[in-house]
């Protein structure tokens, strides 16, 4: 069991939280210097809620989600998922934590080339399970379905369209069944209505199968069905409370 | 791991095919390189071995005098008086097969009613019918062969077969045919040929001498009585060994040739391993974005590392398999090479086909497999180590390697040293020899991404006033692409360095026997008898022929040589008997001892000289004695001086007639010089010494520009293989530096992609690829001249001492370096054309959206 800091915690460990997050810090050595991009920051996200991350290019949205997903670690504080502190996990059980629990959506890069699109939907499954049964293919068929690709299992990632591809990643990162979805501007390269679509699917799967959503967005629109808007500015997370 | 996993890293493999190919390509040729020079290594001491084996038979020691021949009355007084038995007389040797040149056979003299217990059961005679064997005993001249070896000469029971020993040639019958059953004894006996004692005697002209008397004799107590009776018995000068070292001693001496050629063909392997290392990383490199994402889905570090592995492991697996194929089919052609240098230089030895050994095989599978390995554990490992994140960005492993070269720099000259320091700490031992060059040659390699950088710095200027921004440009991303450039310059440059090496040892070489010959064949004329063994005339020319020769009007001066073996427990010591005549003594070139005063004290037998190689290997100078068996036991010599001598490196003890007269005792002369006198009519005498020679023998009459010439042509012939090995591993140099440096640009093409997008023209992109391909060639070619130049140094002066004993004079001739500098613009070059053209066919968009 993780240990927590007793001190300066005593309200946030009493609500029921999926995602915690306890003075973040995350700095880069570039050269002899140090620059600090997140400055001691704290969030407590509640199962099923719909979470985004707004802010300016370069302000640490990125940065922020690799450390919540175990890409990255923080150089100071802690993360929390359910129960677990990720950072204080070893490498190699930060990969199987993400492999098990934490669903991915980036920007670009998303689908693996060498893999059919069915293929790619079931990835995951077969990392978590070991081996495929019926049922994961059946799983599979019914998000690929659900995301409007169900007839396009065969084809190759570069033969879609980037909302085509963006559809499955999203197909991909629910298969697993996640405790948390975490989504880097999935709108971030497709046109205004292709983008709203993909918004709207992650909102009504997320929705649907009670998932937690933490997605970083530069769209506008996006708030529309967010639960919480957080804003990253100056090494800062700012919750905005009018909307 | 899944299927699923599996297929998303191992698609991406046929989505490249080239890649795979080059990699395979890389393994092959190392591991073919190394088969075939070891099969070929392996079936030549082998055919030797068998061969040796099949003639000892069950013999455990025998009994022979020191200048290798034993009375037969020895012989009678050891089996009649003392009742000694089994014992047989052998009298053995090598001819030549007049009518089939290239052929020689190996004479097994032996007295048919004792010998059974010795060999009867690998001859299988016991199966031939008995009128034949009687014919043998009752009929001289016959001889039986091997039923192979007759089939393949198209000869039969009753043909006469042509046998030449030294310039005589004898007319036999063939009376039988030896059937051998198992494969191994058929290619035993392949060049034997048996005769009854008394034709053995004949045709070697031994008179009533035997070469040895063979015993059985128990290892029990009954037989340690028996040697300590027969010891006591033994006259002076003789002496009881066992069988076993002869084969030992003899195989020591290729030891060093073969060694030489192991390590040339394990040169080429490195260079496979260079390419492997090159391929992998590249599959690496290609695939981050992929390795990326996996891991950001979750699959471990292991199990990526698995991943890369395997799949190096299967083109090690397939390119292993391919490269034994190809050892196999090169060994065949090597074993040619291979063999006929040992027949000019050690001893005579008939090779007929490749002998395929699972050992060899074996360790040619391990060395792919190790080689593979080792050359994906790096990139493996770095693909690996890295975070999710950063092996997205690839500047960072750029930007590590531009951190660590000054350092990997300085660990480079660490290493330089430490090669130097155990190149002189080695003494005469070759492995480390070449472990020290190898040593110093992996801290240039270290030394190289420092130097890029600093020659790309001070290039850049030029090329920007040369070629405009685009030359700056070529210029700038050698350095900016690193980690790549410097593997693919470095191992360009090793090859190279290496070739480099190889060929200034060759003519070095050359160049030294050609200066010993210039000062060595003064005399008009050489007369000698053929010989099987072209670097020892052990042969010798009939005494009435020599009689009459020196008889000749005209002649002011004959010159003697004639060369037996000691032949003793310490094995073989070569004698060269020499006839020193006034106009030969300043011939000699002396490493040691007074050139003044030498001739004289050598010529009242007071004496002897040894060739630099004998000298360098027994650790013996002038002023020291050295210890002779002789007719009347071991004797010491002063050593009055070392000679340079390129003829054998077994080297060789030079005593005067007064001497050998003295202390041995045998005949003949092997060679004969002759100086015209002064105004004489040269061509006049060369008429009247062929004139002189009876019908049937034949005697070799050659100039001094004639033998200068065919001494050449001979010590050519021996290089030939090191020659062949030089190519091919330039070959598999050649061939590894165009995958480096085409996967390089291949791997750009997303980058040229960006510059056409910008508005480069076709032209100009293809132009950059081929300025900066064509850059990296330069670069490793002028890197290539320091590091040749050291790695000839070492070869000429180090490894080539300690292999043969031989100071050479250092001839770097421009040429080879030349050659280098050239070769490797043309690689980088050839490189550069396939992505250059791809670049410039394929649309824009195919080349922005290729990852
Ligand atoms: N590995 C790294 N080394 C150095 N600096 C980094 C590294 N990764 C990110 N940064 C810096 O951290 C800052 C935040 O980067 P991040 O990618 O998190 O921004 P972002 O908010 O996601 O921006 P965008 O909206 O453009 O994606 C940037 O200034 C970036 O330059
Ligand atoms: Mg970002």
């Amino acid at each position: 069991m993780p240990k927590t800091d007793p001190v300066g915690d005593m309200q946030m460990s009493k609500a029921p939280s999926l995602l915690r997050l306890q003075n973040v810090s995350k700095s880069f050595q570039e050269g002899s210097r140090e620059r600090i991009i997140l400055d001691s920051v704290s969030l407590t996200v509640k199962p099923g809620e719909i979470v985004v991350l707004l802010g300016k290019s370069g302000t640490g949205k990125t940065t922020l989600l690799n450390c919540i997903g175990g890409i990255d670690l923080p150089s100071d504080g802690q993360v929390f998922i359910q129960e677990t502190n990720v950072t204080l996990l070893s490498e190699q059980e930060r990969t199987l934590f993400r492999r098990n629990h934490i669903g991915f959506v980036f920007q670009f890069f998303n689908l693996l080339p060498t893999l059919s699109v069915e293929e790619n939907v079931l990835l995951p499954l077969e990392l978590k399970k070991g081996r495929l049964t019926r049922e994961d293919r059946g799983l599979a068929m019914e998000l690929l379905d659900s995301v409007g690709l169900g007839d396009r299992l065969k084809s190759f990632p570069d033969r879609l369209s980037g909302g085509e591809q963006q559809r499955i990643a999203i197909a991909r990162a629910l298969v697993h069944d996640p405790f948390l979805l975490l989504a880097d501007e999935p709108t971030g390269n497709l046109d205004f209505d292709t983008g709203l679509q993909i918004l709207d699917l992650l909102e009504q799967l997320s929705r649907r199968n009670g998932k937690t959503l933490v997605m970083a967005t530069h769209s506008r629109e996006a708030i529309g069905f967010a639960d919480r808007i957080l804003t990253v500015k100056g090494n800062q997370l700012i919750e905005n409370s009018g909307r | 791991m899944g299927p699923i996993l599996w297929k998303s890293f191992f698609r991406s493999l046929f989505h490249h095919p080239w890649q795979l190919v080059f990699s395979l390509i890389g393994v092959a040729l190392g591991v073919g390189l190394v088969v075939s020079i070891d099969l070929a290594n392996d079936s030549a001491k082998l055919s030797f071995k068998l061969s040796t084996e099949s003639a000892v038979g069950r013999t455990t020691h025998h009994i022979t005098g020191s200048d290798g021949t034993v009375s037969a009355d020895l012989y009678r007084q050891l089996r009649i008086e003392k009742g000694i038995r089994p014992s047989a007389p052998i009298v053995e040797g090598y001819a030549s097969a007049v009518n089939f040149p290239g052929y020689s056979f190996r004479i097994l003299g032996i007295d048919l009613v004792v010998d059974r217990p010795f060999r009867a059961h690998l001859t299988g005679m016991e199966n031939l019918p008995l009128l034949d064997l009687t014919a043998l005993i009752s009929d001289p001249g016959t001889i039986i062969l091997s039923e192979d070896m007759a089939t393949s000469l198209g000869l039969a029971v009753g043909n006469s077969l042509l046998l030449r020993v030294g310039s005589i040639t004898h007319k036999t019958e063939i009376v039988g045919l030896l059937k051998p059953q198992d494969r191994l004894t058929k290619l035993a006996l392949a060049n034997f040929c048996i005769t009854d004692i008394a034709t053995a005697q004949e045709i070697f002209h031994t008179e009533d001498r035997l070469h040895r008397i063979d015993l059985i004799i128990a290892d029990d107590k009954k037989g340690t009585a028996q040697l300590q009776a027969i010891e006591e018995f033994l006259p002076q000068g003789t002496e009881i060994i066992r069988s076993s070292t002869r084969a030992e001693h003899i195989e020591t001496m290729m030891r060093a040739f073969q060694l030489n050629l192991t390590a040339l063909s394990l040169f080429a392997l490195i260079v496979g391993m260079f390419i492997i290392y090159n391929a992998i990383t590249f599959s690496v490199v290609r695939r981050r974005q992929l390795i990326g994402t996996l891991r950001c889905l979750g699959v471990t570090r292991s199990q990526i590392f698995t991943l890369i592995l395997t799949e190096s492991m299967i083109v090690g697996i397939i390119g292993t398999l391919l490269g034994l194929l190809i050892g196999i089919l090169l060994g065949k052609n090597l074993v040619h090479l291979v063999s006929r240098a040992i027949n000019d230089l050690y001893f005579v030895l008939s090779v007929n086909s490749l002998e395929i050994s699972f050992y060899s095989i074996f360790k040619g599978m391990g060395l792919g497999l190790c080689a593979t390995l080792i050359a994906s554990l790096g990139p493996a490992l770095e693909a690996t180590a890295a975070s999710p994140r950063t092996i997205v960005t690839r500047s960072t492993i750029e930007s590590r390697v531009q951190k660590m070269s000054p350092k990997l720099a300085l660990s480079g000259i660490g290493m330089g040293v430490l090669g130097v320091v155990l190149l002189s700490v080695s003494g005469k031992n070759i492995i480390l020899s070449y472990l020290g060059l190898f040593i110093i040659m992996l801290g240039c390699i270290m030394v190289t991404p420092r130097l890029i950088t600093s020659i790309m710095g001070a290039l850049q200027p030029i090329a920007l006033r040369v070629a405009g921004i685009l030359g700056s440009y070529a210029a700038r991303s050698i350095s900016t692409n690193l980690s790549r450039t410097s593997i693919a310059i470095a191992a360009l440059m090793i090859a190279l360095a290496s070739t480099i090496g190889v060929g200034v040892m060759i003519g070095s070489f050359r160049t030294s026997v050609i200066h010993w010959l210039d000062t060595l064949l003064k005399a008009d004329f050489y007369v000698s008898a053929p010989r099987l063994v072209a670097t020892r005339g052990s042969a010798s020319l009939d005494e009435e022929l020599v009689t009459r020769i020196r008889a000749i009007e005209g002649i002011s001066h004959v010159g003697s040589y004639q060369w037996f073996d000691i032949v003793g427990r310490q094995g073989r010591t070569p004698i060269g008997v020499m006839e020193v005549v006034a106009p030969s003594r300043k011939n000699y070139i002396f490493k040691q001892g007074n050139p003044e005063t030498i001739w004289d004290t050598f010529q009242q037998g007071k004496g002897v000289l040894l060739s630099e190689p004998y000298a360098f290997r027994h650790n013996l100078n002038a002023g020291n004695n050295i210890s002779l068996r002789t007719e009347s036991g071991m004797k010491d010599f002063p050593v009055l001086g070392v000679f340079v001598s390129y003829n054998s490196d077994q080297g060789v003890v030079m005593i005067s007639r007064t001497l050998f007269k003295k202390f041995w005792h045998g005949k003949g002369v092997s060679a004969l010089w002759l100086y015209a006198e002064e105004g004489a009519d040269s061509g006049a005498i060369e008429q009247k010494v062929r004139n002189l020679i009876p019908p049937g023998q034949t005697v070799e009459i050659r100039s001094n520009k004639l033998l200068r010439l065919e001494t050449l042509r001979i010590f050519d012939r021996t290089f030939a293989i090191t020659a062949v090995m030089r190519l091919l591993a330039m070959i598999v140099a050649f061939i590894g530096v165009i995958t480096a440096l085409m996967a390089l640009q291949l791997e750009r093409q997303r980058e040229f992609g960006i510059l056409r997008a910008t508005g480069f023209t076709p032209y100009q992109v293809s132009g950059l690829i081929l300025v900066q391909t064509g850059l990296m060639g330069v670069v490793a070619g002028l890197l290539a001249i320091p590091v040749g130049l050291i790695t000839a140094l070492v070869m000429v002066f180090v490894i080539n001492r300690r292999s043969f004993g031989w100071t050479l004079q250092l001839d770097a001739s421009p040429e080879i370096f030349l050659h280098a500098v050239l070769l490797a613009i043309l690689a980088a070059i050839l490189a550069g054309v396939v992505p250059a053209i791809k670049i410039a066919v394929s649309p824009v968009s195919a080349a922005l959206r290729d990852e």
